[in-house]
């Protein structure tokens, strides 16, 4: 089943497309994407929804080139990203990502687990140093640089990895659950945090969520159920 | 930060299980330190005995052991018609069980060669004549038999005078008893018997190669060797050799196991977080050598261990009765150089695999653990 992409008249420039995507696994017994079609805008914010199982994890981690499609086709910026040959270079140049369980490297400093994807760019020390400090000054951490993860509160330590996603610039913010560990408080602080880097830096994101109030902080909806898109629509937000 | 400081960081977050590694390898390099220690010692040890009497050829038995089989005494007179021969003095040496002490080197010594001249006399004198009866002592073997000048000795069932004390000049002479080549004959009951006759050339700086050329023609059932080559194509010496090599990789493949384990624990523990880098968009290759110079780190560490162990190691057994002179351990710089590049290759060696291994986890599976 496919949905027509977004229709905002704003957000015309696919920055990604979906299109017929399968994805099964144990020899096809779990069959955990079946027939996925959307297109993503650039600058676009994107929330998909949907309950434990119905496939959105296992689809974000095909936008992100952690798994590869068993049929189908996701073009990132017009280029088949299934076919990659160095899929670790393309994550590296064109995604962010930020997940529920924020995955910083406990023996690392803040100032340094952000550090960590720039070793791909061949940036020098200094300068990975610089924007590391840059970065972690913009999530509201710059008096937390050399914490290790284990001396940070659960909405700290998603603020360093946000600070880390943005590390090399990427195109696109990939998001797994990322309030998921969090109070809520540190919720709306981090998703405060997410919604600036779309409005005013004009990131695009794609939300991975089953809490319909995270969701509404995004322009569009996607909900999936086994493996499929149920419905994809467009969130009206008050005026400001 | 580098990778480097990053791949540090890994090491010194579990301090206890990084130094037991540390320890574990560490022991094996020493092992290895003081097994070749011993093995290169005995080598040379014996070559600088050699080079102190101002021996440059030897002629022996051609069948092999640590002391060569004993031959007729008067092979020398062959030797001295060969023109290029300058000295040429027969000597029968044993190692026997003296009083007190297991093992110590007794040597025969024709009188008035010039195997008698180097002996620097510390206290004493040498032997008067051929036929006297009295023993001089190199001065490590005075104090570990406890003897002084004027001390009798018993020498299998005959008792000796000590009539010197000297120095000899290197480690196994020193822990030598010399006496009259016939005296030592009559009590070992070899008479007319010698197992080395040693050979000072004319031309002392000139390639030998003719010497022994001339000399092995003239005695065809003899070998004739040069002193450094006594000794390092002794069978005696190349046995010990091989058996402290066997020793010694035995103790670093069970160091390779336990720095494989050790490697395999952490990469497994580190699942998520390799998972995490290769998200992050790192190169396997870059993982790769992460893991790598983890195992380099700790191999590294544990080679520095393991010198300072194993030449504590030798140090500790030189000063036992069994080892004190007869045997100066070696610990130079090329031993210390094969046990670090042993170390490293341990490293690279149990680090590779497990670098492979990690290099084939499944972000999105390795995320969910």
């Amino acid at each position: 089943m496919s949905l027509p992409p977004s229709t905002n008249p704003s957000l015309q420039t696919p920055l990604l497309e979906v299109e017929d995507v399968h994805r099964d696994f144990d020899d096809g017994h779990v069959l955990a994407l079946r027939g996925v079609s959307f297109s993503i805008a650039d600058g676009e914010s994107v929330a998909i929804i949907g309950a434990s199982g119905s496939g959105k994890s296992t689809l974000l981690g095909l936008l992100g080139t952690l798994d590869v499609a068993d049929k189908g086709v996701i073009r990132f910026r017009g280029e088949d990203i299934t076919k990659l040959k160095d899929p670790a270079a393309f994550r590296a140049r064109n995604i962010g990502f930020v997940f529920q369980a924020f995955h910083l490297l406990p023996t690392l400093t803040s100032l340094e687990n952000v550090q960590v994807p720039m070793f791909e760019t061949g940036a020098p020390m200094r300068e990975r140093q610089r924007k590391a400090r840059e970065l972690l000054d913009l999530v509201g951490m710059s008096h937390r640089l050399d914490h290790l993860p284990a001396k940070l509160s659960g909405g700290e330590r998603q603020r360093v990895a946000i600070a880390r996603s943005l590390a090399n610039d990427p195109g696109i913010l990939l998001a797994d659950e990322p309030t998921g560990n969090l109070d809520s408080k540190n919720s709306h602080q981090i998703l405060e945090l997410l919604e600036g880097l779309h409005k005013k830096k004009g990131m695009t994101l794609v939300l991975v969520t089953h809490d319909m109030e995270v969701a509404r902080k995004a322009d569009r909806i996607i909900t999936m159920r086994d493996g499929q898109i149920v419905s994809d629509e467009a969130v009206k937000h008050p005026a400001a | 930060m580098t990778l480097i400081q990053l791949t540090l960081k890994n090491l010194t977050r579990r301090p206890v299980r990084t130094a037991l590694t540390i320890m574990g390898i560490g022991v094996g390099i020493g092992a290895v330190v003081a097994l070749l220690g011993l093995a290169w010692g005995l080598s040379k040890g014996w070559s600088e005995a050699q080079k102190a009497r101002g021996t440059d050829l030897v002629v022996r038995n051609a069948a092999g052991g640590l002391l060569a089989q004993p031959f007729d005494a008067t092979v020398i007179d062959t030797v001295r018609k060969s023109p290029m021969v300058d000295k040429a003095a027969n000597m029968l040496t044993e190692v026997l069980s003296i009083e007190e002490a297991p093992m110590v080197v007794v040597s025969g010594r024709e009188w008035g060669s010039y195997l008698w001249e180097y002996l620097e006399l510390v206290e004493g004198r040498k032997p008067k004549d051929a036929s006297e009866k009295s023993v001089v002592l190199g001065t490590i073997a005075a104090e570990m038999l406890n003897k002084k000048v004027g001390d009798s000795v018993t020498i299998e069932v005959e008792d000796f005078t000590v009539v010197g004390i000297v120095d000899a000049k290197a480690v196994v002479e020193d822990g030598t008893i010399f006496m009259n080549l016939e005296a030592l004959q009559n009590l070992m009951q070899k008479e007319n018997r010698v197992n080395f006759v040693n050979i000072r050339l004319k031309d002392r700086l000139a390639d030998p190669a003719a010497a022994i050329s001339e000399l092995s023609t003239m005695l065809p059932q003899y070998k004739v060797q040069t002193a450094g080559d006594l000794t390092a194509q002794n069978d005696g010496v190349k046995t010990f050799e091989a058996m402290n090599w066997a020793t010694s990789i035995v103790a670093l493949l069970v160091g390779t196991f336990g720095v494989m384990n050790t490697m395999f624990m952490s990469v497994f523990e580190r699942t998520r977080e390799i998972g995490v880098l290769i998200a992050l968009g790192w190169r396997r290759g870059r993982i790769l050598w992460m893991i790598i110079y983890e195992s380099l780190m700790l191999c590294a560490a544990a080679g520095v261990l393991g010198v300072v162990f194993g030449i504590g190691l030798l140090k500790a057994m030189s000063q036992t009765h069994w080892m004190q002179g007869k045997l100066e351990p070696y610990f130079g710089p090329d031993l210390i150089g094969l046990a670090l590049v042993l170390a490293l290759g341990v490293g690279l060696l149990s680090g590779l695999y497990p670098a492979l291994r990690c290099t084939r986890i499944n972000p999105s599976i390795a995320l969910r653990q």
